[in-house]
């Protein structure tokens, strides 16, 4: 076992250490500051882009303009308290557990598509609890992202050495695959999505033989091949299949969003027009603008200089993310790590992407930025994982 | 984590690390591309996302006689209109049946209306105009029974003289997809009403005026959020015409009744009564061109027009044989017959082929070139003045001329009579405003040789023969005028050889008050040496004092007033004889020329000069004396 100095670790010299308080080497002083700076500022910055997307739809309601700002606010402080909780104790303690998260989540999941779970415009993802509603498909995220790194680091997270061979492969899509059938049921194929997507990260991380990698991805692409091509065959079966993957985004045609969206972001220009007078944003040009669309707002108002901002906010916390993978002490840490990380940067570039025509329209939301609680929520935990891993990399 | 595995770790997590990298890059790019390079053309569609322009049709100007008398004012229609692509079939018979109760018209009907090819399915058809009021309000209180039936209002023409000057004034249409792509429109949106004849054509853009328009923001849904600014309708400009409405309707009156009494009068040959279905008549101030009064027979009601008429009705008034909406004055041509003898005359005169102060036999016919040419009456005059030659109207006169001309162009290739003719403008349009005026035709031997290769069977022969000429001299053969272009031609030799472009427009007001005056078109002299013309004066005089128009105008107090005219009749092959006369008055000091042509109406002395002398009486305020055929002379 390596000491943290090989690892490139920010150690301190126990001399300098604090008499009477945490050791050098305690958790609290590990906390990764341009991580949580990132993530806090990123979604402050979405707090503004939010309400600057709903308040004249809001007005024009008669509504109160900073509804929803209010209620993104309160998501924050959630995710604020869920982030502290998922910091406390040591990551590794989880792992005998992640099993049976994974299971509460898939049932939660599967009762989403009972009558118990909520409709809304087509599509049914939340359960309402009360006071406010959940969507389980972003807490699966989390939940399988752990999962499989206790597979691939086979139950233990002190156990070394790389795994191999085509089971892990198999057991990882297997485990992702019956909550993705869940999730497409809904129908939502981009959360559904993004489980394969952090699968596939752990599994490169985890060590399986490149012949193996490259077997799934081409297997992947075969199979979204075969799915067009029957499509193609079909002509109501590509209508069905535009549909199913675009109900929350389609409302006046898939190619009307797509080129509003862009004529939104390109008008931005350099600078943008500033918060509040973007005329495509105000004037409902955009669909699901503080949602799925909320991008387009940023680029539209804040210009090119606010999407650059967004760009490398999340530049910052990837580079963390990875980099805390990196500095784990165990190959546990470094699965959780890298899967979060797969899990943001996929979510980043198909959702952005979308905005400015480079991917399909498909209903994933931009972490910390795009209004909604359940997001916002899994994805400070996410954070709050790697940030546990970082703080205690050397204990 | 072990030193053995530590470094395929971090490998994989680089690799990892650069993917996200590559993504994040491209997402930079194309931000970059959008915003930065593309940024104008993205500004500029979220620009025209945002703003609607909406028009507002301007008032049309009204048109007035040359007293400010109005011809044409607007007015308020109610007009009921059908969405019909918000109907089902059942729902439309359903509307349909109800509306026709209310409206009080066949249910075919409105279903032709709202069938019609020619209106956009998208925008409402209208299917009734004019709709009373209490017929509006019962719609309205209903409109559940009514669903896709909307009222508005309407701005339309009115015509408080009715069908006087109907062609002359001409009627207005909404704009069609071809008109938007001319140079003539390229300001006009779909929808426009524009001038599509007459007046309302010629004068589209000084009548319309500018459009009003609203810029306003709009959302997604179309919804209007605020106006961003707003330039009102600007009237368009009313016109002051040549026209006195007053000889208008004389005119129009006096046309009516000469044909009627043309059809009262037996043609021997035929062995039926004149058919005289249509005629034309023009009233001009040979001085500068001013066209005074132009009637054309038979005329249509304008009012037909307003609201949008109907493809029935259209097709009724397009197809009638009688060719209402054709305006004879302009838009047909034909032979002049003997009124062109004045310019042959002048040829004569100024190739020196006769001379003013010559004598001429006039016998019953005669032998040129193998062929005998016959005058109009079998009997022989004896030995002509220039002056007797043209009172007679003496063909046997003419066609020596005639013959020697035919002889200049065999030996010299001069064409001497197409040349005058040309001189007088005939052979090409006057350049008066109204639209779709006919050239006519001088004929020659490069005309005949291009309809012989397109019509050989026609035209069996591409050589110019002796008989061409010679008939022409009388104005019979292939010549063919405008009534219009024959006003010209009098008024040139009224006014002592200037040839004025007619015209109608006069002058713009605004508020009342005049800010343009229209240009009256270019004038020019006719090559003519002006002691001939002179002569050819004098010969007209003679004409009305004791020639072909002497019966025609016994009891007029040619002392006071005299007229110089003549009479014209020409024949067309398988038709009774067209009657022409042309006239202008006073003779020593012309004010007004007149033409008339009636078709199939008989002979000139006969049925066309008792017309022009009922004009004439009018313009100088003379009572008015009954139609009565004249002699029936050439």
């Amino acid at each position: 076992m390596a000491g943290p100095a090989t690892l490139g670790g920010r150690g301190y010299p126990t001399r300098h250490g604090v008499i009477g308080r945490a050791s050098s080497k305690a958790p609290i002083r590990h906390l990764d500051i341009s991580l949580l700076v990132s993530v806090m500022l990123l979604t402050a910055l979405g707090c503004v882009a939010v309400r600057s997307a709903s308040a004249q739809l809001l007005i024009a309601q008669g509504a109160d303009p900073d509804r929803f700002l209010k209620r993104q606010l309160v998501y924050f402080s959630v995710a604020t308290v869920a982030f502290v909780v998922t910091i406390l104790g040591d990551y590794r303690k989880l792992a005998p557990y992640t099993l049976m998260i994974y299971g509460a989540v898939l049932f939660l999941l599967l009762i989403v598509l009972t009558p118990l779970g909520d409709r809304v415009s087509g599509a049914q993802r939340w359960i309402d609890v009360g006071i406010f509603q959940i969507q389980p498909a972003e807490l699966m995220k989390v939940a399988y992202i752990l999962l499989m790194a206790t597979v691939l680091s086979r139950n233990d997270g002190r156990q070394i050495g790389p795994i191999s061979g085509l089971a892990p492969v198999i057991q990882a899509m297997f485990w992702a695959a019956i909550p993705a059938l869940l999730i497409f049921l809904q129908p939502d194929l981009g959360t559904a999505s993004v489980l394969f997507v952090a699968g596939f990260a752990a599994l490169l991380v985890s060590g399986v033989q490149i012949r193996w990698l490259l077997l799934l991805l081409l297997s992947g692409l075969l199979a979204i091949t075969l799915a067009l091509q029957m499509d193609v065959l079909e002509d109501y079966q590509v209508n069905r299949l535009t549909a199913f993957m675009d109900t929350e985004a389609d409302v006046r045609g898939t190619g009307f969003n797509l080129e509003q969206s862009k004529i939104a972001i390109g008008s931005g220009g350099f600078t943008g027009k500033g918060w509040g007078q973007g005329s495509q944003t105000n004037l409902s040009y955009v669909p699901e603008q503080r949602t799925d669309f909320i991008f387009t707002a940023i680029g539209e108002e804040k210009g090119f200089l606010g999407g650059l901002t967004v760009l490398l906010l999340f530049s910052t916390i990837l580079w963390r993310c990875v980099r805390t993978a990196m500095l784990s002490k165990d190959i546990f840490g470094a699965l959780v790590a890298s899967g979060v990380a797969a899990w943001f940067a996929f979510q980043l570039f198909v959702n952005v992407g979308m905005t400015i025509g480079i991917m399909p329209i498909t209903g994933i939301p931009l972490p910390f930025v795009s209004y909604g609680g359940s997001s916002l929520i899994a994805s400070f935990v996410g954070v709050g994982l790697v940030m546990n891993i970082h703080m205690r990399r050397l204990v | 984590m072990n030193q053995g595995t530590l470094g395929g770790t971090r490998l994989r997590l680089a690799f990892l690390g650069a993917i996200f990298v590559s993504l994040i890059a491209t997402l930079v790019l194309r931000l970059y591309f959008l915003q930065v390079l593309d940024h104008s053309s993205y500004a500029e569609a979220a620009q025209r996302n945002q703003v609607r322009l909406v028009a507002t049709a301007p008032a049309r100007g009204h048109i007035l006689d040359r007293d400010g008398q109005v011809l044409v004012s607007n007015g308020i229609s109610m007009e009921v209109s059908v969405r019909r692509n918000e109907l089902s079939a059942d729902e439309q018979d359903e509307v349909l049946r109800r509306l026709s109760g209310v409206l009080d018209v066949p249910v075919d009907q409105l279903n032709e209306r709202l069938e019609d090819k020619r209106l956009s399915p998208y925008a409402p058809v209208p299917v009734a105009a004019n709709v009373p009021e209490e017929v509006v309000v019962y719609i309205r209180e209903h409109q559940d029974e009514f669903p896709a039936v909307e009222t508005k209002s309407k701005p339309i023409r009115t015509y408080p003289y009715g069908e006087l000057a109907a062609h002359l004034l001409g009627y207005l249409g909404e704009i069609n997809a071809e008109q938007l792509e001319l140079e003539r429109y390229q300001d006009y949106r779909p929808g426009a009403i524009i001038g599509r004849s007459g007046i309302e054509y010629a004068y589209e853009h000084q009548l319309h005026g500018q459009e009003g328009l609203e810029k306003l923001e709009v959302d997604a849904t179309g919804k209007v959020q605020r106006t961003l600014g707003r330039r009102d309708p600007k009237r368009g400009y009313d016109l002051v015409t040549t026209l006195d409405i007053d000889i208008q309707r004389i005119a129009e009156e006096s046309l009516a009744r000469g044909l009627e009494e043309a059809r009262g009068i037996y043609h021997e040959e035929t062995d039926e009564n004149y058919k005289a279905p249509a005629g034309g008549v023009v009233v001009m101030d040979p001085n500068n061109g001013e066209v005074v009064a132009m009637a054309s027979f038979p005329t249509y009601n304008p009012s037909s027009f307003v609201g949008g008429i109907s493809s029935a009705e259209f097709n009724e008034l397009a197809s009638d044989p009688a060719n209402p909406l054709l305006n004879r004055a302009i838009q047909a041509a034909y032979p002049p017959g003997s009124i062109f003898k004045p310019i042959t005359a002048m040829a004569a005169l100024g190739t020196g082929v006769a001379s003013a102060n010559d004598r001429f036999p006039c016998p019953g016919s005669q032998i040129l070139f193998d062929q005998r040419f016959r005058n109009w009456k079998s009997s022989d005059s004896g030995m002509l003045s220039l002056n007797q030659a043209m009172a007679e109207s003496c063909d046997t006169v003419f066609y020596p001329w005639g013959e020697a001309f035919y002889r200049t162009f065999r030996d010299t290739q001069q064409e001497i009579l197409q040349d005058y003719s040309r001189r007088f403008g005939l052979g090409s349009p006057t350049g008066f405003e109204l639209p779709f005026e006919k050239a006519g035709r001088v004929p020659d031997e490069e005309w005949l040789k291009e309809v012989h290769s397109k019509y050989p069977e026609a035209f069996p022969y591409a050589l110019w023969l002796p008989g061409y000429t010679i008939n022409m001299s009388i104005g019979q053969g292939d010549i063919l005028t405008t009534p219009l272009q024959m006003a010209s031609v009098y008024s040139a030799i009224a006014n002592g050889g200037t040839l004025h472009t007619p015209h109608l427009g006069s002058t713009l007001l605004e508020n009342g008050e005049p800010v343009a005056e229209l240009p009256a078109g270019e004038s020019k002299q006719v090559e003519v040496d002006p002691g001939d013309l002179q002569a050819v004066r004098a010969t007209l005089e003679a004409v009305t004092v004791d020639g072909t128009a002497a019966a025609a105008f016994s009891g007029f107090p040619l002392q006071s007033i005299p007229v110089a005219s003549k009479t014209g009749t020409s024949e067309l092959a398988g038709s009774q004889p067209y009657a022409w006369f042309a006239a202008y008055a006073p003779a020593d000091d012309p004010r007004y020329v007149v033409v008339v042509m009636l078709e199939e109406g008989g002979h000139g002395g006969e049925t066309a000069a008792p017309v022009a002398r009922r004009v004439l009486e009018g313009l100088f305020d003379l009572d008015f004396s009954t139609i009565t055929p004249g002699e029936a002379t050439d």
